[in-house]
C-alpha cells in the first residue's frame, strides 16, 4: 500500500486536474480520483509496462472514467470550449519542479502554434470527452472536416513536441 | 472493406478517444491482428495525449479524499489477507509476499533518493513484481492441478540450443510456457506456439523473447485437449498466422 500512497501523492493532482477540467465538478473530480486509484489498487497488475509509461496508462484510465461520466449524463449545455485559458493555467504553475514546468511550457507552446480550429477540436475531444460526431455537431462542421482537423492537430503537436524536445 | 490508411489515420482519433464504438472496435480488432505500423502510430499519438495532461496545473484533492480512499484500501487489504490466510496455498504465498515487501521496500528506498526521476521506473518495477507474483501463483495452481501435463520441448534447426517446458492444465484450459536460449527475432516476425492434437495444429499464442533468449507465455482459454499432446513453436510473421508456415524451432510431446 505504501507504493500506492507514493503514487497517489505524486499523481493525484493531475488526475483531479483532468477530472476537474472534464467534468467541471469538484465533487465528481474527487470521485474520479477515488475511482482511479481504487482501480489501480484492485487491478494494478493489469498494467503492462511493455505498453508504455505508467503515467500514460494512469491518465488514460482517468480520461476514460471522465468520458464515461460525461457521456452518461450528456450535459451538453455545460460544454464550453476551453481555448487559451489553458495558457493562463500554465503560467500559474506553482510547481517547484523545474523540469515539469519546462515540459508544460513546451506543450503550451506547441498547442498555441496550432490553428484555432484544430486546437478547438482537440480540446473538445480531449478535455470535454466529446466524440468526433459531437464535436462536429457542436461546431456545425462536417464530420470529415472535424476528423481531419483532429488528425492534423495531433500530427502537428507530435512534430512540435518532438522538435522541442519530446516532453513526454 | 476499410483501407489500411484509414485505420492508420484512426490512431490519433483512437488515442484521443473520440471514435464511436464501431470505429473503436474496428481499430482494436486491427491492432489485435498485429499491425506494427498502427501500433507505432498509436504509441506516438498517446505520447501526445499524455503531454496534453501537462498543460493542466495539478489540483490536489482534499485530505479527506485521501483518507477515505486509503481507509477503503486498508479494509480491502485486511479482507484479502484474511482470504489468503484461509486458503491452503498460503504457505506458498507468505514467502512471496515477504519477498514482495522486501522488493517494494528497496524500490521505495530508491524512490526516496530520487523521487521525481525514478517514480515511473519504480512503479513499473513494482508492477512487474506484482505481475510476476500473480503469474507465479497462477503457475503454481496450474502445476499442482490434478491433470496437468508437462511437456519438455527441444530446440530444432537453427535454434538447437533452445529448451522449453510447457505446463498444460486441461481442466482450466491454461498453459504456461517457459523458454530459454531462443534467439530474438528481427522486427516483423514472431514466435508462435502450437498445440498439435491428432496432427492438427491449433495456435496457442504468439510471443517474443528477451535479449537473453528467455520467454514466458501465459496461455488462457487454450483449446480443450484430451490425450497425447504435441507442442511446437514456429517462426511466423508478426501477429501470427492461422496455420504454421515458418520453420519449427521447438518441439516436444
Amino acid at each position: 500500500m505504501e507504493a500506492l500512497e507514493v503514487l497517489y501523492d505524486r499523481y493525484c493532482g493531475y488526475v483531479r486536474a483532468i477530472a476537474l477540467r472534464s467534468t467541471g465538478s469538484p465533487e465528481e473530480a474527487d470521485e474520479v480520483v477515488q475511482d482511479v486509484f481504487w482501480q489501480l489498487w484492485k487491478s494494478g497488475i493489469r498494467y503492462d509496462p511493455g505498453r508504455g509509461r505508467f503515467s500514460t496508462w494512469l491518465f488514460a484510465i482517468t480520461r476514460s472514467r471522465c468520458i464515461d461520466r460525461l457521456r452518461s449524463r450528456r450535459r451538453d449545455s455545460s460544454l464550453e470550449p476551453l481555448s487559451l485559458d489553458l495558457a493562463e493555467s500554465g503560467r500559474r504553475n506553482p510547481e517547484e519542479d523545474a523540469d515539469l514546468a519546462e515540459r508544460q511550457r513546451v506543450v503550451l507552446d506547441a498547442l498555441q502554434q496550432l490553428p484555432v480550429p484544430q486546437r478547438q477540436a482537440l480540446e473538445l475531444g480531449f478535455y470535454q470527452g466529446m466524440t468526433h460526431r459531437e464535436i462536429a455537431a457542436r461546431l456545425g462542421e462536417p464530420l470529415g472536416t472535424v476528423k481531419s482537423r483532429i488528425k492534423m492537430g495531433m500530427d502537428k503537436l507530435k512534430q512540435s513536441l518532438w522538435s522541442m524536445g519530446s516532453p513526454s | 472493406m476499410t483501407r489500411h490508411q484509414d485505420l492508420l489515420d484512426s490512431a490519433s482519433l483512437y488515442a484521443l478517444e473520440v471514435l464511436d464504438k464501431e470505429e473503436r472496435e474496428r481499430f482494436e480488432s486491427h491492432l489485435a491482428s498485429g499491425c506494427d505500423e498502427c501500433q507505432t502510430a498509436l504509441r506516438e499519438a498517446r505520447s501526445v495525449t499524455d503531454a496534453l495532461v501537462l498543460v493542466l496545473d495539478p489540483v490536489r484533492p482534499s485530505k479527506e479524499v485521501r483518507a477515505k480512499l486509503f481507509e477503503r484500501v486498508r479494509q480491502d487489504r485486511g479482507s484479502s489477507e484474511h482470504e489468503r490466510a484461509s486458503k491452503p496455498r498460503s504457505r506458498i504465498w507468505i514467502p512471496l509476499a515477504a519477498a514482495a515487501s522486501l522488493l517494494a521496500a528497496l524500490g521505495l528506498g530508491l524512490h526516496a533518493y530520487s523521487l521525481r526521476q525514478s517514480l515511473d521506473e519504480e512503479q513499473q518495477a513494482r508492477q512487474e513484481v506484482e505481475t510476476r507474483f500473480s503469474v507465479l501463483q497462477d503457475a503454481v495452481d496450474a502445476l499442482t492441478a490434478p491433470r496437468t501435463q508437462t511437456v519438455a520441448l527441444a530446440g530444432q534447426g537453427s535454434a538447437s540450443g533452445a529448451v522449453a517446458k510447457a505446463f498444460i492444465d486441461p481442466d482450466n484450459r491454461r498453459l504456461f510456457l517457459y523458454v530459454h536460449n531462443l534467439p530474438p527475432l528481427p522486427p516483423g516476425s514472431t514466435y508462435q506456439l502450437w498445440l498439435i492434437v491428432d496432427g492438427v495444429p491449433v495456435s496457442a499464442g504468439v510471443f517474443g523473447v528477451e535479449p537473453n533468449g528467455t520467454a514466458r507465455l501465459d496461455g488462457e482459454r487454450i483449446p480443450a485437449l484430451e490425450g497425447a499432446i504435441t507442442v511446437a513453436v514456429t517462426v511466423e510473421p508478426a501477429g501470427g498466422v492461422p496455420q504454421p508456415t515458418g520453420p519449427m524451432v521447438l518441439l516436444g510431446s
